[in-house]
C-alpha cells in the first residue's frame, strides 16, 4: 500500500488539533455536568480514556489510509456520534447538549450539507445507543457551574476552527498568485523568444521588404520621368503595379507585427492549415532562399482547434525554422519540408518533417531542455519554449524516430463541441 | 545602325523584371528577362553580346555563382549587380569577378541609368 505523501495528511493533522482541542475543552464542559449530577466512575473512565486516545486513533487511521481525506471524513462521522453519546452521558443537560451540536455540526458544514446530515444522523444514534445502554436519565436544567465549565468551550473552539480556515484560504490565495505569476512569466518569455526569432529574420523580412519598393519606386518614377510612361493607360498600368506591390509590403509588415505583438494569451477556434499557410508565407523568403520544397498534407475532416494562434505559430515557426537550417547544407540534394496534420482522437496531431541529416540520437533525450543548442548563435531556448507552449494546451510535443531526416510533432486540443 | 545588345535582366522577383524591362525599353535598350541564374545559363549562347543585370540574392543559384560561373567557361560580359542588403563574405567575392556597377536595393531611376551609361558608353 503506498505511503500517503505529506500533503495529503495536511488535512487529517489540521483536524488532529482542532480534534485534540475540542476534547480537551469538551472534557471540562462534559467533567462540571457529570459533577453536577454525580456520575459514576465507570462514565468518568470512559471520558478520560476517549479523550486521551481517541484524537491519535483517528491520526493513525489518516495515516495508514491510501486516502486520508476519506478516512477524516470516517473520523468526522465518528466525532459526531461519540457526541451523541456524551450528550445522552450529561443527561441532556441544555446548554452543554446545544453547544456540543452545535459545535459537531460547525466545522461540517464546510464538507457540504449532505455530509452535514450524515453526521447529524450519527450523532443521533450515538445518542440513542447510549440511552438505551446507560439509560441515563433526563435533567435539561444547566447549573451555574456547568455554565463556567462551557465557557472554554464557547469561546476558544470556535476561534480556532475559523483561523484554521482563515490558514488554508490563505494557502489558496497563495497558490492562485502563484499560478497567475507564472503564467505571466511564461507568456513574457515567450514573447521575447518571439521578438528574438524576428531579430534573426531581419535580414530576410528587410530584404523582402525591398522588392516590392523596388518594384513601386522604379514604376514612380518611370511615370514622373520617362515621356513614354506618361500616356494615360502606361500610366494606369503604373498604378496598378504600385498598388499591388504596396499592399504586399503592407502584408509583410502586418504579419511581423502581429507575430512580435506583446498580448495576452487567447485561445480560439482555429483552423490549424491557415495557421499553418500563415507561417509558411512569414517564412516565405527562408524557404525560397534555400530553395526548399513544401508538401503539405492535411486532414481535411479533422476539426478547428481551440488553440491561442501566435503560441501555436511560434512552435511552427520555431520547428519549420529549424528544418531549414537543417536542410542548408549545400551537399544537401533534396531539400523537402513536409507538413502533415492527422487527427489522434480529441487532440490534432502536427507533423513536421525535413530531409536534413536527423535528430543525432546521443543528444534526442536533451533536446527539449533549455539552453540546450546545437548552433553557434542564439540561446538554446526555442524548443523548450515550444513545449512549454505546448503543454500548457494540454498537448505534447516530441520528436519521432526517422531513418530520413529529422520528424517532430505537437498536439493540440480539438474544439470539444466537435469531439 | 544594329540593334543594341540587350540588357540580361536575372531576377527571381517578377514585379522587379517587369519594371526594369518597361524602363530598359524606354531608354532605349532591349532587354531580355530570365527568372533564375540557370535559366540563363540554359538559354544563352557563348558568344552573345550584352550586359547583365542581377540580383545577388536568389534561390539556387546565386548572382555571384553565375558570375563565378561564367568566368569559368571564359565568358565576358560587363555585369551590373543589384543587391538586397550588405553581406561581407559576399562584397569579398564580388570584387574579385569586377562587375561595372553595383544597385542597392530600392535603387533609384538615376542610380539606374548612371550604371548603365558605363555600360553604353564602353559600346
Amino acid at each position: 500500500m503506498d505511503q500517503p505523501d505529506r500533503r495529503e495528511l495536511r488535512l487529517p493533522r489540521q483536524v488532529y488539533r482542532l480534534r485534540l482541542l475540542g476534547l480537551v475543552l469538551g472534557f471540562v464542559a462534559v467533567g462540571s455536568t457529570f459533577w453536577k449530577h454525580q456520575a459514576p466512575a465507570t462514565e468518568w473512565g470512559f471520558t478520560i480514556l476517549y479523550a486521551l486516545t481517541w484524537p491519535h486513533l483517528a491520526w493513525l487511521h489518516a495515516r495508514r489510509s491510501a486516502d486520508p481525506h476519506r478516512a477524516e471524513r470516517l473520523n468526522l462521522t465518528i466525532d459526531s456520534a461519540f457526541g451523541g453519546v456524551f450528550i445522552a452521558l450529561m443527561r441532556f443537560s441544555l446548554l452543554p447538549s446545544v453547544l456540543a451540536a452545535g459545535m459537531l455540526s460547525m466545522d461540517k458544514i464546510a464538507w457540504g450539507p449532505r455530509f452535514l446530515m450524515r453526521t447529524t444522523a450519527a450523532l443521533i444514534a450515538g445518542c440513542a445507543a447510549a440511552v438505551l445502554i446507560v439509560r441515563p436519565g433526563y435533567d435539561p436544567t444547566t447549573s451555574m457551574i456547568e455554565i463556567i465549565g462551557c465557557l472554554p468551550l464557547m469561546t476558544a473552539y470556535p476561534l480556532a476552527v475559523g483561523f484554521a480556515n482563515y490558514a488554508s484560504g490563505q494557502m489558496a490565495r497563495e497558490r492562485r498568485k502563484a499560478v497567475e505569476e507564472l503564467a505571466t512569466v511564461r507568456e513574457e518569455l515567450a514573447h521575447v523568444a518571439r521578438v528574438a526569432t524576428l531579430g534573426e529574420m531581419a535580414a530576410g523580412l528587410a530584404h523582402e521588404l525591398n522588392q516590392p519598393l523596388t518594384a513601386i519606386h522604379l514604376e514612380a518614377t518611370a511615370a514622373l520621368e520617362l515621356r513614354e510612361f506618361q500616356t494615360p493607360e502606361a500610366t494606369l498600368d503604373g498604378m496598378k503595379t504600385i498598388a499591388e506591390q504596396s499592399q504586399r509590403a503592407g502584408e509583410i509588415v502586418r504579419r511581423m507585427r502581429t507575430y512580435a505583438r506583446r498580448r495576452q494569451p487567447h485561445r480560439e477556434d482555429t483552423d490549424m492549415r491557415q495557421l499553418i499557410r500563415d507561417v509558411l508565407a512569414l517564412l516565405d523568403h527562408d524557404l525560397r532562399l534555400g530553395a526548399i520544397q513544401t508538401r503539405l498534407e492535411f486532414d481535411e475532416t479533422a476539426p478547428p482547434v481551440r488553440v491561442d494562434r501566435i503560441e501555436v505559430q511560434q512552435v511552427l515557426v520555431n520547428l519549420i525554422r529549424n528544418a531549414i537550417e537543417a536542410m542548408n547544407q549545400p551537399s544537401s540534394a533534396e531539400r523537402t519540408l513536409s507538413i502533415r496534420t492527422e487527427r489522434q482522437g480529441a487532440r490534432l496531431r502536427v507533423i513536421v518533417a525535413d530531409s536534413g541529416p536527423g535528430v543525432d540520437p546521443a543528444i534526442a533525450d536533451r533536446l527539449f531542455h533549455p539552453f540546450h543548442s546545437t548552433k553557434t548563435a542564439g540561446l538554446g531556448l526555442g524548443l523548450s519554449i515550444c513545449q512549454s507552449l505546448v503543454e500548457a494546451h494540454g498537448g505534447r510535443i516530441a520528436t519521432l524516430p526517422s531513418d530520413r531526416g529529422a520528424v517532430f510533432f505537437f498536439e493540440m486540443p480539438l474544439v470539444p463541441e466537435f469531439v | 545602325m544594329t540593334a543594341p545588345a540587350p540588357v540580361f535582366v536575372i531576377d527571381d522577383e517578377e514585379p522587379v523584371r517587369l519594371a526594369l524591362a518597361k524602363l530598359l525599353r524606354a531608354l532605349g535598350l532591349t532587354s531580355e528577362m530570365y527568372a533564375s541564374a540557370q535559366d540563363f545559363l540554359d538559354h544563352y549562347s557563348g558568344d552573345r553580346a550584352g550586359c547583365l543585370l542581377v540580383d545577388i540574392r536568389m534561390p539556387g543559384m546565386s548572382g555571384l555563382d553565375l558570375l563565378e560561373e561564367l568566368r569559368r567557361r571564359g565568358i565576358h560580359l560587363p555585369a551590373i549587380v543589384m543587391t538586397g542588403h550588405t553581406e561581407e563574405s559576399a562584397l569579398e567575392r564580388l570584387e574579385t569577378l569586377n562587375p561595372i556597377g553595383f544597385l542597392e536595393k530600392p535603387f533609384t531611376l538615376e542610380q539606374l541609368k548612371q550604371k548603365l551609361a558605363r555600360w553604353t558608353g564602353q559600346t
